[in-house]
């Protein structure tokens, strides 16, 4: 179907998009309206998602495990290979998550792992894009008082990435 | 090894669930027929069981273009990249795995570090993207689509299956507005209006890329001011005034995300 625009406009549920990222790679998928952020007031305004990008009314947020004996291997380079993996992974899920929903008429864009930028933190470390902050408000975890992102009942760690969408979506439940 | 006919559609179908936005098909005919290239780049010069090319892109997101924070656009600049050498690998294989013999190519013809000392790719997947119907080559050496203009990257795969080759696009889609031109940091394009397509000084257009590390050094510029392509309509981003407003003063700048972050 296309739109006045020309362009294709399908209505998508949760579960699709939901069905859609798991085939993608992620093993985890929370959404977070953007109200959240000025609802908690835990990030600075100038980092809210709707001030990063004015169209974004929900944030897709997906999760994959750091698989805990990678965490604790005596080896570095497989935690360090774990990271690399997962981050990747997770670019390419969020990244073609954020083109479906795009070929469905629905704008939306995609906020890779680091959105520090290499090298960039030793001068300016601040991200445009808290990961963490969203998966707290998309209910996948919680942000410890230290600032760690943990998921579950025991705690374990997840790599997190985050798509920014105009669809407004309901949100999950948090904590 | 068992040999199984594919059909177009099968072949659509396989790339696209594999990441693929654009795809499209080329017979090797089409080099010699409109003599666009040196012959020693032709696919079945650089491949001889070569007869179709697979043409297959996907976009760059207009609002990671925009943006002023480098980082970011860097970071959909490789990941895009990743992306579709992981699906023409795999689509290679694929045609590999039902007996058709299949290549990919990589998506830097150039290798790292030799552009300066020899900037000739070793296929032009422009070249390929045209001849495959996904679009038309605008002023400014890119492949201007209908869907995301000339936001988008590219791959090949070159393949011994013979397979009916796509329309090619008839009608002009880049209008030589030449904002590209005008928008371009380094001044990298030039020529008259009645040339088909401007000159491209590379070295210059390199110069940008080699400083490419810090927050405000990102480029793209060509590519963001094109007024073509649906994206355009899709993220509601139809004017291109603003773009020069920033280029002067990068404080003012309200185009891409990120663009309140100050300081």
């Amino acid at each position: 179907m296309k739109g006045d625009d020309g362009l294709a406009q399908g209505e998508l549920s949760r579960i699709e998009i939901i069905s859609q990222a798991r085939s993608l790679g992620a093993e985890f998928v929370g959404f977070a309206p953007v109200g959240r952020w000025e609802e908690y007031g835990d990030v600075p305004a100038a980092f809210h998602p709707h001030r990063i990008w004015p169209p974004a009314a929900t944030v897709i947020v997906l999760g994959v495990p750091i698989r805990l004996p990678f965490g604790d291997a005596s080896s570095t380079v497989l935690g360090r290979e774990q990271f690399r993996v997962t981050n990747d992974l997770l670019d390419e899920a969020a990244y073609r998550l954020a083109v479906w929903l795009n070929g469905n008429g629905h704008q939306a864009i995609n906020i890779p792992r680091d959105s520090n930028g290499e090298n960039i933190a030793d001068y300016k470390p601040v991200e445009v894009f808290s990961h963490a902050w969203a998966g707290h408000y998309a209910g996948i975890g919680r942000v410890d008082r230290n600032g760690t992102f943990v998921a579950g009942e025991g705690g374990f760690q997840l790599n997190l990435v985050s798509i920014l969408t105009a669809l407004p979506l309901e949100g999950d439940a948090t904590d | 090894m068992v040999r199984r006919e594919l059909t177009k559609e099968e072949i659509v179908r396989t790339a696209r669930s594999l990441g693929a936005e654009l795809v499209g098909f080329a017979p090797v005919a089409r080099w010699e027929e409109y003599g666009d290239l040196p012959e020693d780049f032709y696919p079945h010069r650089v491949w001889p069981l070569t007869r179709t090319v697979i043409a297959m892109a996907v976009p760059s997101l207009l609002p990671i273009v925009e943006t002023k924070i480098s980082h970011l656009y860097r970071s959909q600049y490789n990941n895009t990249n990743s992306l579709l050498d992981e699906v023409a690998y795999r689509l290679a294989a694929f045609l590999n795995r039902n007996g058709h013999a299949a290549i990919n190519i990589c998506r830097d013809g150039y290798g790292p570090g030799t552009t300066r000392e020899k900037p000739v790719a070793a296929f032009a997947h422009v070249w390929a993207g045209y001849y495959a119907g996904l679009g038309r080559i605008g002023w400014n050496h890119t492949l201007v689509t209908r869907e995301f203009g000339p936001r988008h990257r590219l791959v090949s795969v070159l393949t011994a299956l013979e397979l009916e080759g796509d329309p090619m696009v008839a009608e002009e889609l880049c209008n030589r507005c030449r904002l590209c031109e005008k928008a371009c940091p380094t001044q990298a394009f030039s020529g008259k209006k009645s040339d088909k397509y401007s000159h491209m000084d590379k070295f210059a257009c390199m110069s940008r890329r080699e400083r490419f590390t810090g927050p405000l050094s990102h480029c793209g510029f060509c590519l963001k001011v094109c007024p073509m392509g649906d994206d355009r309509k899709l993220y509601q981003a139809v004017k291109s005034k603003k773009y020069f407003d920033e280029a002067k003063n990068p404080g003012a700048w309200s185009s891409g995300v990120g663009a309140s972050i100050t300081g």
